[in-house]
């Protein structure tokens, strides 16, 4: 084979996506056969979202071998159990979506069919006084999730809220220990080989030239290489999302950061609020047709609390996924690749995924066609299904007070989402399948916490001794309180890692919710 | 109707009707499901399935089913995997067993690394790094282990049973369980005229049983779903051409092995599943190729030890039904589908079936049934895949082999296969990667102890194996290997360890 050919990969563009990137192939390309570049300018700034995270970046950070003490002092991180998503079914409502389970199954049936049963007859605790994640992020705690997996407290995962430019900054310095190539500069143009359509080389704005075999377009909404170039194509998708900017800023810390992300519904939208440890993210998505940008903006400083710590910056977005994120010798990562709003805090799992499925294509130079299509297949898999799960938390709801929200109740969602809630009402049925984000946990704690239950109990649940089912449900709230209080708070478990140091060897894998889930 | 407790009607008994009829029973209330099993006195079921995978586990232990009862009661052995000899060519042999291969190495699955090594030295045995392969050769058996990472704590096994025995003992727990039985022969199915939902069935005796829901566990006969609700079958024999099969029983195997063994012959292929009373054995092949006679004969002369009953003939359309849920009818068993027993996969079918109708069981309210179309087009759907997956992994084993021998395995290697398919043995063969979507029921290790057992070959192992020079992965690979070797060497013999089970 071409063993002993050089293969060039070119990555366009810096920021998270380009950095994850290059971190990522230049820890497990081997250096005699692979060279890596990245291009970048100091010019164009990056978007710099993606501030929250799902758990599913600890895995990435494990298998790149980064300390994880060294990681949340670099990126000023704090600790996320999950999201509390305010006002979105009823103005007043407030409810969390968790990264764990809301119970173990009992007698193979899960856990909330039981809860449900039980609801319907009064006097059981609400659903999220089962998750261990909920109680503690409610009581401001966080502590590592303990690997005896008998413990509550091993049934949940965590994430990170981080400095998203801090992250890139790390992974710069990491790609370039490791032999990554930066060249500072802008694009200017892009040639393909008139004959195969491949992209062939980059010109410079000092007109040096780039070569390469392989390109990587992490160049952001533009898509340089993937759109611009190749002319790919993009699948719009906002008759289902009609937000299509934001407005950020940056916030002087109150208090001790919490251990979660908010996602409040606003009237024209929805404002997220991640507490770093040294400032908090602010911002507002919305829609233009109902509300301008000063408009949005005078919104966002009105709830923003602290010292202002930056300019207001707008982003303007397309919600939607590139028709393929892998076209000829190109492979577009990050929003060049499709973009969904943050709510769910999916932008940089979407990068991880990408970068981890490339690399079971290599080499990517000789890549066939069957594998293109494969990963064509994977990654406009993760978008959908993340897709739907996004615009369940805007269909799922009474809200009519503003002109907004009396339109997105006529909003015509796609057939697999009617057909899930359908099923779900029908029967409390949540369809497991192997890959791709949001599964039982993720989607009880969106219809429970959107007021959509099932119209039946389930006839599985009913077998049960309903006294002794009573008091293990009564049982498990307690033992679950008592187990949260005895958990240091957030700040007291970040401030030891930042004074001690320690080694903190965790497992973590491709899941939401912890180890014990399955 | 107006009882709100949902009427179950379940036709026909054996594996498909006693499975379906303990799980329910076992799993929802009385106060809203009354399952009843109308079972012909007549009738005799197919009774094949003996052998299964280990899946099957999580159904004795979800309706409540003690293991050793369970090994006593239907003269069940422990497998841990299939042997396949004779199959990517002649005189050649491998095993496709459970479990594990090796550990993982840098995030990178263990087979990369022995492709790795592979690519370089060819004489390098796959089952060396399956402490199940390992065991099952040795004739060795132990449970697996607690904890992480140790060879043992990675085995996995299922059963070869009795299947008739099976279906006395599920019928005697149901019973038990409050199952009522009719035992009656079915005259007529009559529906309703408005809806086309099954109304009620005839039985010969003039009774009539009504019911809400209707399972129909008739065999190949689809008495319900087929005879009485038209859902056409779907034919895949231009995929699998073998369409007949002879049965036969021998003596018990003196070392009972913890394996089935798939031996292919001239035009189909032989099975061996040693239970503790019996052997059984028999012959799938295609009638294209090869007459009835001839067939027996090749069985018989096939045979280890005396053979202790006739010879059974049994014929089949491989295939699956259109739609297995329709209108108020759900088909479960062979009435469902048919796919011949290479990889044990019709007992973990039913199941499939079963755990899946309980996840969608329908409710009812005052006025009846509700309208299930949601649930019966999930259905529907995920028994599909998983129908289709399996069929999949079964004609692999016939497409790819190099036998010169037959017309027949010459056929079977210009059969048209599936695109999926293709492309996963195309994806293989380029970087040594498999492809599982959500469905499939095989694990990683599962299809490339196949693929690479029926002789295809990767062109290339993962570039990040490369990271590690050869010698480092050699000397990983043994060292695991020794590991499995001298974990192997510790288990009790099978037969010695089931024996001190029952006892």
């Amino acid at each position: 084979m071409k063993q002993s050919i050089l293969e060039k990969i070119v990555i366009v563009g810096g920021g998270s996506a380009g950095w994850m990137t290059a971190a990522a192939l230049s820890k497990f390309l081997p250096k005699d056969r692979y060279s890596i570049s990245l291009v970048e300018s100091d010019n164009i700034g990056t978007v710099g979202v993606g501030e929250a995270t799902i758990p599913h970046i600890r895995l990435f950070n494990q298998i790149l071998g980064i300390d994880e003490a060294e990681f949340i002092k670099e990126t000023n991180a704090t600790f996320k159990l999950g999201i509390e998503l305010n006002n979105w079914a009823n103005k007043g409502d407030s409810y969390f979506h968790p990264f764990g389970d809301f119970g173990e199954p009992i007698n193979g049936i899960s856990f909330h069919h039981y809860w449900l049963m039980m609801q319907k007859q009064g006097n059981v605790p609400p659903i999220s006084d089962f998750s261990v994640p909920v109680v503690a992020a409610k009581n401001a705690k966080f502590c590592h999730p303990h690997s005896n997996k008998e413990s509550l407290l091993s049934m949940y995962s965590y994430a990170y809220h981080l400095d998203a430019t801090s992250y890139a900054k790390y992974l710069r310095k990491y790609s370039e220990e490791r032999g990554v190539i930066r060249k500072e500069g802008v694009v200017t143009r892009v040639i393909q080989n008139p004959e195969s359509g491949d992209v062939s080389h980059l010109t410079l704005q000092d007109s040096s030239q780039i070569k390469g075999d392989f390109f990587i377009d992490c160049s952001g909404f533009i898509g340089l290489l993937i759109e611009k170039t190749l002319k790919t194509g993009f699948e719009d998708w906002s008759h289902w999302f009609i937000c299509d900017s934001a407005v950020a800023i940056q916030s002087e810390s109150h208090g001790s950061p919490l251990p979660y992300t908010k996602a409040t519904a606003v009237s024209a939208g929805w404002m997220w609020k991640i507490p770093l440890q040294n400032r908090i993210g602010n911002g507002y998505v919305y829609s233009r047709r109902f509300c301008d940008d000063s408009t949005a903006e005078q919104e966002l400083l009105k709830q923003v609390r602290g010292k202002l710590l930056s300019e207001p910056k707008v982003l303007r977005f397309m919600p939607g996924i590139r028709k393929k994120s892998w076209n000829h010798n190109c492979v577009a990562i990050g929003l060049s690749a499709g973009f969904l709003e943050p709510l769910e805090s999916t932008s940089l799992y979407l990068i991880q995924v990408g970068i981890m499925k490339l690399l079971e294509f290599l080499p990517l130079a000789d890549a066939q066609n069957i594998m293109r299509v494969e990963y064509n297949n994977v990654i406009a898999n993760e978008y959908h299904r993340i897709k739907d799960f996004l615009i369940l938390h805007y269909y799922a709801t009474n809200r009519k007070d503003s002109p907004f929200w009396r339109h997105v109740r006529t909003i015509n969602i796609p057939k697999s989402l009617k057909d899930k809630i359908l099923l779900f009402q029908n029967t409390g049925y949540v369809e497991d399948y192997r890959e791709g984000l949001f599964l039982e946990p993720s989607w009880l704690a969106v219809y429970f916490g959107q007021g959509i239950y099932p119209r039946y109990n389930s006839p599985k649940a009913q077998k049960i001794d309903i006294e002794k089912l009573y008091m293990f449900l009564l049982e498990r709230a307690e033992a679950i309180k008592s187990a949260v209080s005895a958990m240091p708070s957030h700040i007291t478990t970040i401030n030891n890692i930042n004074q001690a140091h320690p080694k903190i060897r965790l497992a973590s894998n491709m899941s939401m919710y912890g180890e014990n889930y399955e | 109707m107006s009882s709100s407790v949902m009427k179950v009607v379940i036709v026909g008994g054996g594996s498909a009707g006693w499975m379906t009829a303990v799980a329910l029973a076992s799993l929802l209330s009385k106060k809203q499901v009354e399952v009843v099993v109308v079972e012909s006195p007549d009738v005799a079921s197919v009774g094949v399935g003996e052998a299964t995978i280990p899946e099957i586990k999580l159904f004795n232990d979800l309706v409540g089913i003690d293991e050793i009862d369970f090994v006593i009661n239907c003269q069940a052995t422990y497998k841990l995997g299939i042997e396949f000899t004779n199959w990517g060519q002649k005189g050649h042999s491998y095993m496709h067993a459970f479990g594990s291969l090796g550990t993982p190495l840098d995030n990178l699955p263990f087979y990369q690394y022995w492709q790795r090594l592979y690519l370089e030295e060819q004489n390098l045995d796959l089952n060396d790094f399956s402490v199940c392969a390992q065991a099952a050769r040795q004739n060795r058996f132990m449970p697996p282990t607690l904890g992480k990472n140790t060879p043992l704590s990675q085995l996995r096994y299922a059963y070869h049973f009795d299947a008739g025995l099976y279906s006395d003992f599920l019928k005697r727990i149901s019973l038990e369980r409050g199952v009522s039985l009719i035992k009656q022969h079915v005259v007529g199915v009559d529906c309703d005229i408005q809806s086309g939902d099954i109304s009620h069935l005839r039985l010969k005796d003039g009774q009539c049983v009504s019911g809400d829901l209707f399972i129909d566990c008739t065999g190949m006969n689809a008495l319900l779903i087929g005879k009485a609700l038209s859902v056409k079958y779907i034919d895949w024999r231009s995929l699998l051409p073998c369409d007949s099969a002879v049965t036969v029983a021998s003596s018990v195997l003196s070392d009972l092995p913890p394996y089935t063994r798939s031996t292919a012959h001239c035009s189909g292929w032989q099975w061996q599943i040693p239970l503790r009373h019996r052997t059984g054995n028999g012959h799938v092949y295609c009638s294209q190729f090869i007459d009835d006679v001839y067939a027996q004969q090749i069985l018989l002369s096939h045979v280890e030890g005396e053979c202790i009953s006739s010879p059974k003939l049994i014929k089949f359309t491989t295939g699956r039904r259109e739609k297995f849920w329709y209108k108020n009818c759900v088909a479960i068993g062979l009435s469902s589908g048919f796919l011949e027993p290479l990889e044990s996969t019709s007992i973990h079918m039913i199941q499939e079936s079963i755990f899946r109708l309980l996840d969608l069981f329908p409710a009812k309210d005052e006025t009846g049934l509700y309208q299930h179309r949601i649930e019966r087009e999930k259905y529907n759907q995920l028994l599909a895949n998983k129908f289709e997956s399996i069929r999949d992994f079964i004609i692999m084993h016939y497409f790819a082999n190099s036998r010169k021998d037959s017309p027949f395995w010459s056929y079977c290697q210009q059969l048209p296969i599936p695109e999926s398919l293709k492309e996963k043995i195309m994806l293989y063969q380029s970087s040594s990667r498999i492809y599982r979507d959500s469905h499939d029921l095989f694990s990683e290790e599962g299809w490339i102890s196949v693929m690479h057992g029926q002789g295809i070959k990767a062109k290339n192992c993962h570039p990040i194996a490369k990271n590690r020079s050869i010698s480092v992965v050699k000397k990983q690979l043994l060292s695991i290997k020794s590991v499995i070797d001298k974990t192997v060497s510790y288990m009790p013999k099978h037969k010695d360890f089931l024996q001190r089970r029952i006892e």
